[in-house]
């Protein structure tokens, strides 16, 4: 009797097991069509840019396109120095960092060792919604009130200059330092810092001499993804920086990103498949490269100055 | 440790190290706390701006004729009501 009651429980535990790994194979599938879709996609952008950024280099030279030290593509006597580009966008992203990591870094360490859990509770989603303002909020707030701020301190500052667009960039990555930061921070063990406060080091100490170095991989990797962020930002530096292409690192004055003259250049009438057309996949191009191999970086310091620990 | 604590160069020398470790351990954490109060001033003053220059500039007689009297002093707190909400 007992016999026959399992085998007909058997009976009815086939065919479930059947239907189970059916819809595993359901489930595995659009999981893989969707991975397939997002590499489908990035691979699409990579060969858009690769295709229209070769028609560009048989119209113009590559050294031309690093050496020249003006930036008019859109003029009759066209110019290609892409540094004029470069300068502004490293520079703005220069000075984003300069605010970004004391403020995002010490953030991370008051959420992390001085904040109560119920102040921490408060702060960080208010740091969050930092992070969730649109840019091109940042991008008014730069020009309607940093600037105006700025020129009562600065005499000789522009209206449209790289320094207010900086230091609003430096705002908008603040939280994604401080957030990357404290995660880097949680991620060392506890035992780490008890054994540092069993020694007789205060907060402080324990923080530069334990937390920090043990941490320091995760927080340079939060600084280079913030970064990357920095030099693909568009609207605060389009807004607050100006579209002048001028070499030079003088952060008084109107400079244009790489990102601002996509936005000049697209918003225009450039006709498709024409030299300036031609120009902005170009740029984008060079933005790309930039952008990857600051990422690569990261992922390489991340993987080459690792804490591991047990 | 009795010669350390007779030793009364040395006891200064501990003294004057626990004042900058205690100095230190301030600083860090005034940064600290500095650095979070600088974000969310930043924040309050982004959102401070955004209301002060965009409300004047925002219509929303159509949302207010249905439910009051044009009244300015009325109004005004309605603006605001909705702008709570």
């Amino acid at each position: 009797m007992a016999l026959s009651s399992l085998s007909s429980n058997a009976e009815l535990w086939r065919p479930n097991r059947q239907r189970s790994k059916l819809i595993q194979l359901v489930v595995k599938c659009i999981f893989g069509l969707f991975a397939l879709i997002s590499i489908a996609t990035t691979i699409g952008i990579v060969l858009t840019l690769i295709f229209e950024t070769i028609g560009f280099f048989q119209e113009v030279s590559l050294w031309q396109f690093l050496t020249d030290s003006k930036w008019t593509p859109l003029f009759k006597s066209a110019k290609f120095g892409i540094f004029v580009l470069i300068s502004a966008t490293v520079m703005t992203s220069g000075i984003a960092i300069m605010v970004a990591l004391p403020l995002g870094l010490l953030a991370a360490i008051c959420l992390s060792f001085y904040a109560t859990p119920k102040v921490r509770g408060i702060l960080k989603p208010m740091m969050e919604i930092l992070a969730g303002v649109p840019t091109i909020v940042y991008g008014y707030f730069a020009v309607l009130f940093v600037t105006p701020l700025l020129q009562q301190f600065i005499p000789g500052l522009q209206g449209f200059n790289a320094l207010s667009g900086g230091i609003v960039l430096g705002i908008m990555i603040t939280p994604l330092v401080a957030s990357l930061s404290e995660d880097a921070i949680y991620a060392v063990p506890a035992s780490l810092r008890d054994g540092a406060y069993a020694l007789g080091a205060t907060k402080g100490e324990t923080i530069i001499s334990v937390i920090l170095p043990a941490a320091l991989s995760g927080i340079v990797a939060s600084l280079i993804l913030a970064i990357s962020r920095a030099i693909g930002e568009t609207m605060i530096v389009t807004l607050a920086a100006g579209q002048n292409p001028t070499l030079g690192l003088n952060p008084l004055v109107p400079v244009m990103t790489m990102t601002a003259f996509i936005v000049q250049a697209s918003s225009g009438d450039t006709p498709a498949g024409s030299l300036a057309y031609q120009t902005l996949f170009a740029v984008g191009m060079t933005l790309f490269i930039l952008t990857l191999v600051l990422n690569l970086f990261s992922f390489w310091f991340v993987r080459r100055f690792r804490e591991k620990y047990d | 440790m009795t010669s350390l604590i007779k030793d009364s160069s040395k006891q200064e020398l501990f003294r004057t190290n626990l004042s900058k470790r205690y100095i230190i351990e301030r600083i860090l954490a005034i940064l600290a706390w500095g650095a979070i109060s600088i974000a969310i001033l930043v924040l309050a003053v982004l959102l401070i701006d955004i209301l002060i220059d965009g409300l004047p500039s925002l219509n929303l007689d159509f949302l207010i004729y249905p439910l009051i009297k044009r009244n300015g002093q009325e109004l005004k707190f309605l603006y605001w009501g909705l702008f709570g909400l």
